[in-house]
C-alpha cells in the first residue's frame, strides 16, 4: 500500500514506520508540530496539496488529528489513527463522524464510551512494543543506573485546585470525596459517572460570576482534573515514601519538590538510556494515569519489552494478559504497593524470572507486526 | 514580522539583520515552483511583505549558549518568531528525547540556509524533518 505516515513527535513513530516498511508498504513520512491542532492554515494547505499530488491508499497518524480527518474525508482517503494518549480531548469527537475515519484507541473503556455515543468507527487496539529493537541493544544491568526502584515519567500537575477556587463548600466537599474514593480504587473508573449535573452547573455559575463565560467546564473535564490530581498524589506519595525505605531514583523533565532521599535525575533518551534504567532497576514503578480506565500504557510495555520488572497498579487489561507475581508485580492499594516492594526487594531472586516472563508475553502478544496488520485490515 | 536567527558564535560570521533579510528574500525569489507552492498562502504573504518593506525585527540566538535541546526550544518559544532562520545548520545537533531534531518542535516556518561546503552536522539532515522546514543553498 501507499501510505502517508503523519507524526507530531511520538514515541511510537519509528517502530510503526519500521514495521510498515518491513511489511512491504511504501511509506512517506510527514512530520509537523501543531501549535493549534484545530486551526492551522499552513498545515491545512500543505496536507491538501500532498493528497492532490500523490495517490495514497491510507493516511496513518499516531494520535488523532482533526485537520487530517477533514482533509482525508474531502480527498476520499482512508484515515487511520492509533492513539497512545488517553483520554482524548473531548473536542476531537466532533471530527470522528467521517466515513473515512478509522480510530484506534488502547483503552477499551474509552472505546466503549465512544461506541455508546454512536461512533462505531472507534475501535480497541492495545499498544505494542518492538522487542527486536530492544533485544538488539543487548541490555545488561549497569551500575550507573542501578536502583531498588526507578520511575521514569512525569509527576503530573492538575488544574483541580484552580478549578475549585471559586467553588462553594458543598462542591469542594463533593469533589474531595470523589478524589478520596477513586484514589483508593483501582480497576474501576467512576469519576465522570459520579459527577452530578448540579455540580457542573454550580461550578460554571461560579466561573461566570468571575467573568469567565467563554469556557464551560464539562463532566469529562472535571473528571480528568480529578484523575490528574490523583495521579499526582499517588506518584508523589509512592516516590517520597518508598524513598524513605529504599534507593529510589526519579527521571523526569522537571525537578520536583521531594526530599533528598529521592535521587532526582533529568530526563532520559527514549531509545537508549531509558531501557538501561529499566534493566538496571530492581523494580520499575509505573502508576497508570488515573484517567486511563482499563488500558495498558505504553510505558508499561516499554519496561517489559526492555526486560525490566514492571511494578504497576492493578489495571484491568494488564490483568487480562499478565499474571501478578509471575509476569508483573501489581499492587491494588498504596498499602499493597509497600508490602510488595518490601517482599520483592527482600526476595530479589524472583525478579529475574518475572522480568523474563513479562518480556516473553509482550513479545508474543504485543508485537507491531500483528498490530499493523489489524490497523490496515479495516480498509 | 519577527525573525529569529540561530548561528554559531565560533564561526565568527554572525550575519547582520539586513544580510539575513536579503538572504531570505533572495532564497524565496529563487526557489522552484514546487517549493513556492509548499510555502502556503500565509508564508507567501509574509515573504512578499518582507520584500516590499525590507524590514523586520531580527533576534540572534547563539547555539553555544544552549547545551540541551530544551533550552533552545524554550528560548525560541519565548521569542515566538514568525520565521526561524539558521545558517550552516546551527543547532541541528540538538535532539529531542526520541532523537528527533529539536527544530521539529518549533512552531513556525523555518528557512535553513547552508553554504556549499561539507558541515560536521550534516548527518542530522537524514533525520525526519518537519514540513515547517525549507532548505536553501547560499
Amino acid at each position: 500500500m501507499n501510505i502517508l505516515l503523519f507524526d507530531m513527535g511520538s514515541f511510537t513513530y519509528r517502530d510503526i514506520k519500521e514495521e510498515l516498511l518491513r511489511q512491504g508498504h511504501n511509506v512517506e513520512g510527514m512530520y509537523y508540530h501543531f501549535a493549534d491542532r484545530y486551526c492551522d492554515t499552513f498545515f491545512d494547505e500543505r496536507i491538501r496539496l500532498k493528497l492532490r499530488q500523490i495517490s495514497f491508499d491510507a493516511v496513518i497518524s499516531i494520535n488523532f488529528f482533526p485537520l487530517l480527518a477533514v482533509a482525508c474525508h474531502e480527498a476520499g482517503v482512508s484515515y487511520i489513527s492509533w492513539s497512545y494518549d488517553s483520554p482524548l480531548d473531548e473536542k476531537l469527537a466532533d471530527y470522528f463522524g467521517y466515513d473515512t475515519n478509522y480510530i484506534f484507541l488502547f483503552d477499551r473503556e474509552e472505546v466503549e464510551g465512544f461506541n455508546k455515543a454512536g461512533y462505531s468507527n472507534v475501535m480497541h487496539l492495545p499498544l505494542a512494543v518492538n522487542t527486536s529493537r530492544l533485544e538488539a541493544l543487548k541490555l545488561t544491568p549497569e551500575k550507573k543506573y542501578s536502583a531498588d526502584i526507578s520511575f521514569i515519567g512525569r509527576i503530573y500537575e492538575s488544574s483541580l485546585e484552580t478549578l475549585m477556587l471559586p467553588a462553594d463548600e458543598y462542591v469542594k466537599g463533593y469533589v474531595e470525596g470523589l478524589f478520596q474514593a477513586q484514589f483508593r480504587i483501582y480497576g474501576c473508573n467512576f469519576l465522570e459517572k459520579s459527577i452530578p449535573d448540579e455540580v457542573i452547573e454550580t461550578l460554571n455559575n461560579c466561573y461566570a460570576k468571575l467573568g469567565q463565560t467563554q469556557i464551560k467546564l464539562s463532566k469529562k473535564g472535571l473528571a480528568y482534573a480529578i484523575a490528574a490530581q490523583i495521579t499526582h498524589f499517588e506518584r508523589s506519595f509512592l516516590i517520597e515514601e518508598l524513598a524513605q525505605l529504599y534507593d529510589v531514583h526519579l527521571y523526569s523533565d522537571k525537578i520536583c519538590d521531594f526530599s533528598d532521599k529521592v535521587k532526582q535525575h533529568g530526563p532520559v533518551k527514549y531509545f537508549d538510556e531509558m531501557n538501561r534504567v529499566f534493566v538496571s532497576s530492581k523494580l520499575n514503578l509505573c502508576p497508570t494515569l488515573k484517567s486511563i480506565a482499563s488500558g495498558i500504557p505504553l510505558r508499561a510495555l516499554d519496561i517489559m519489552g526492555a526486560g525490566g520488572v514492571l511494578f504497576s497498579n492493578y489495571q484491568p487489561e494488564l490483568a487480562e494478559y499478565f499474571e501478578d507475581g509471575t509476569d508483573v508485580i501489581m499492587y491494588e492499594s498504596i498499602e499493597d504497593a509497600f508490602a510488595k516492594a518490601e517482599y520483592y526487594l527482600n526476595n530479589c531472586d524472583e525478579l529475574g524470572k518475572i522480568a523474563a516472563c513479562g518480556h516473553d508475553k509482550v513479545k508474543k502478544y504485543f508485537d507491531y507486526s500483528s498490530r499493523i496488520e489489524e490497523l490496515l485490515r479495516v480498509i | 514580522m519577527k525573525i529569529a536567527v540561530v548561528s554559531y558564535r565560533e564561526l565568527n560570521k554572525e550575519p547582520s539583520a539586513s544580510r539575513v533579510i536579503e538572504d531570505v528574500i533572495d532564497c524565496a525569489a529563487h526557489c522552484d515552483e514546487r517549493t513556492a507552492d509548499e510555502f502556503g498562502s500565509e508564508l507567501r504573504q509574509m515573504l512578499s511583505e518582507l520584500e516590499t518593506k525590507r524590514d523586520a525585527g531580527v533576534i540572534f540566538v547563539d547555539t553555544s549558549d544552549f547545551s540541551k535541546r530544551a533550552e533552545l526550544t524554550v528560548k525560541l518559544k519565548e521569542i515566538s518568531p514568525d520565521l526561524l532562520v539558521t545558517y550552516n545548520l546551527a543547532g541541528f545537533e540538538l535532539c529531542t528525547y526520541t532523537d528527533g531534531l529539536s527544530y521539529n518542535l518549533v512552531d513556525c516556518r523555518q528557512f535553513h540556509l547552508k553554504e556549499n561546503r561539507c558541515l560536521t552536522n550534516e548527518e542530522y539532515l537524514f533525520k525526519e524533518k518537519s514540513i515547517n522546514m525549507f532548505f536553501f543553498g547560499i
